[in-house]
């Protein structure tokens, strides 16, 4: 369990975080969406201890973070950032390897795992490519490999969580499918509490276990995408009118989008 | 590119390994007095009282008060700096960090040279006394006080801006060479020879102690380097992935950069200012074996020695009997390399 306890953070008198508090149990998948500058990367932030907030408290199963030695914490924990530079020639195989460096597994396991993840994330032809060479989508995967690496296996009986800020960001179409619906299976199968900040409102509504919707650093609404992703909720906090109606296939899904007349 | 690999490191390893005796060999036997292989290895062994001793013989003392110390003083250097510059390299994410360029160098080397100034005036019996710990100790607040200030200028929000980094460093480099200068100015004959001596580079070492001083300090230095290869390839993703992935990065900054401020002040208090070795060899090195630390550093090591041991030869060898400062050949060499890699940076940035 991730508990957030009333946390603000307040950066140059801008309050990105005001009073916000949210459980995050494991095995769910939970998306984090609101318009830009919302709050989304700071919580990521806050929850990875990348910044810690001026007020409230964050927990991972009863421990305050800071308690936590970084290596504790990267054994049951990855992180895929928004952005992530490399300038070196490592090979794709190289850099979903260190992934593994928390771990004491050995080193044939580490191959094991490692081509594990490249075959879910469609990486495996890239594998001995230099990953400066890549594409900006390809990359992203190959980083998403990386930290599905670092929680492939379970250590002990730890719990395991993903946060992933804008995984799909620079994904094709196909791609931005097969990672949510991987991610949807980690989540229900492995029990990885998984937390991950989405702009695209249709794929939050067909994958999400639960969505939260944050507006100027505040919680506006948390539950299921059919109760989060409703029209009135929808206009007032993206400011632009929209049309939401049940998915032609499945009707529990909601299907989002803007009005054509709201010029 | 291949990856990394443990059974392709070990042999990469062991092929630099038996270069670097080949090339240590050659250099015992070059020299104003040329010799042979055959004899160079009988002498060494009289030297150190391992064969029976010829009394006829200087070459054994040849070897043993000027080719060997040279040697070994050769390795260290080359491999210390190798090391600290693929070290420095990863630390700011960025291919262009060298301990001459960044100004680390130059603070060892004000520091040693205001302790030969200053300090034989103020505290000439505490300096005959401790004259090498007291070098190296300010040699090593000067390099660690450069490194601290060109790290803190060039890296902000986590992320180190080329341009600002190279400007730290010709501004460091300024000022310690203004205050050379202006030691220069009033030092006498003997210490200006010193001075010279030092901004030029040398290798030419005659006292054992001063060796064993400087190997004391550098050598462990170096081996602790090593242990940090799996850091340093976490870092090179960011700082923030370092960390999620599980390292302690702010303390693992500090200790290298006090390692890499000891190993070179260790070397610049003995040997002067020798530069480019610490940009050149990381940089051909990736190009061959990748960019793995696990590889890189300890492959950088004997790599660096190599070079220097080279070098050194070229700097004894090309106007026999006299030699020319071994700083101004790896200059020569470096130099248009940096051109060449500022060329291929300014290009790539262009498209």
């Amino acid at each position: 369990m991730l508990r957030v306890k009333d946390i603000s953070v307040k950066i140059s008198d801008h309050l990105l975080l005001d009073g916000f508090s949210c459980d995050f149990p494991t095995g769910q998948l939970c998306m984090i969406l609101g318009p830009n500058g919302a709050g989304k990367t700071t919580l990521l932030r806050c929850l990875d201890g990348e910044i810690t907030p001026s007020n409230g408290l964050i927990e991972l199963n009863g421990r305050s973070l800071s308690k936590w030695t970084n290596l504790e914490l990267a054994t049951q924990r990855a992180v895929l950032p928004q952005h992530s530079n490399l300038d070196f020639p490592f090979t794709v195989q190289d850099v979903v390897l260190m992934g593994r460096t928390p771990h004491d597994t050995s080193e044939e396991q580490d191959q094991e795992i490692a081509h594990c993840v490249l075959a879910h994330c469609d990486c495996t032809h890239l594998i001995d490519r230099a990953f400066p060479t890549l594409s900006g989508g390809e990359q992203q995967r190959v980083h998403t490999a990386r930290i599905l690496a670092q929680v492939w296996l379970r250590v002990a009986d730890q719990s395991r969580f993903l946060l992933l800020d804008e995984p799909v960001s620079a994904l094709d179409l196909s791609h931005q499918y097969a990672l949510l619906q991987l991610l949807q299976r980690l989540a229900k199968e492995q029990q990885i509490g998984i937390i991950c900040s989405l702009h695209n409102l249709n794929l939050a509504a067909q994958f999400a276990d639960r969505c939260i919707l944050i507006e100027n650093g505040r919680l506006v609404a948390d539950g299921s995408a059919k109760v989060v992703l409703n029209k009135g909720i929808l206009s007032q906090v993206f400011g632009i009118e929209m049309w939401v109606t049940p998915h032609p296939q499945n009707p529990s899904i909601p299907l989002i989008m803007p009005t054509l007349d709201h010029h | 590119m291949q990856s990394y690999s443990k059974y392709r490191a070990r042999g990469t390893l062991g092929g630099l390994g038996v270069i670097l005796l080949v090339t240590s060999a050659y250099s015992l036997s070059a020299g104003s007095i040329d010799t042979s292989l055959l004899e160079t290895l009988l002498a060494t062994g009289q030297f150190f009282g391992l064969v029976a001793s010829d009394p006829n013989s200087s070459l054994p003392l040849v070897l043993g008060q000027i080719r060997i110390p040279r040697l070994i003083l050769a390795i260290i250097v080359g491999s210390g700096l190798a090391m600290s510059g693929t070290v420095l390299q990863a630390l700011f994410r960025n291919p262009m960090a060298d301990p001459g360029l960044l100004g680390v160098s130059s603070g060892a080397a004000f520091g040693a040279a205001a302790t030969i100034v200053l300090g034989f005036s103020f505290f000439a019996q505490a300096f005959m006394l401790f004259g090498n710990w007291l070098l190296m100790l300010v040699a090593f607040a000067g390099s660690f006080t450069s490194l601290s200030v060109v790290y803190r200028l060039a890296t902000f929000n986590r992320r180190t801006d080329i341009p600002t980094m190279l400007l730290a460093g010709v501004a460091v480099n300024a000022i310690t060479g203004a205050l050379i200068g202006l030691l220069s100015y009033i030092a006498s004959d003997t210490e200006l020879r010193d001075l010279i001596f030092w901004s030029l580079g040398s290798l030419s070492v005659t006292d054992w102690w001063k060796l064993a001083a400087t190997a004391l300090i550098a050598i462990p230095s170096c081996f602790a380097l090593l242990f940090h290869a799996r850091a340093l390839n976490a870092n090179l993703l960011g700082e923030s992935e370092a960390r999620h992935l599980g390292f302690d990065v702010e303390k693992i900054k500090k200790r290298l950069i006090i390692l890499v401020a000891l190993v070179v002040s260790a070397i610049v208090s003995i040997s002067g200012i020798i530069g480019f070795v610490g940009l050149v060899v990381p940089h051909l090195l990736r190009l061959v074996v990748g960019p793995d630390h696990r590889l890189l550093l300890p492959a950088s090591a004997l790599t660096g020695a190599i070079l220097l041991i080279l070098a050194d030869i070229v700097a004894r060898t090309i106007v026999a009997p006299a030699e020319i400062p071994i700083g101004i050949i790896t200059a020569v060499l470096g130099g248009p390399f940096f051109l060449g890699l500022l060329i291929r940076h300014k290009r790539k940035q262009a498209f």
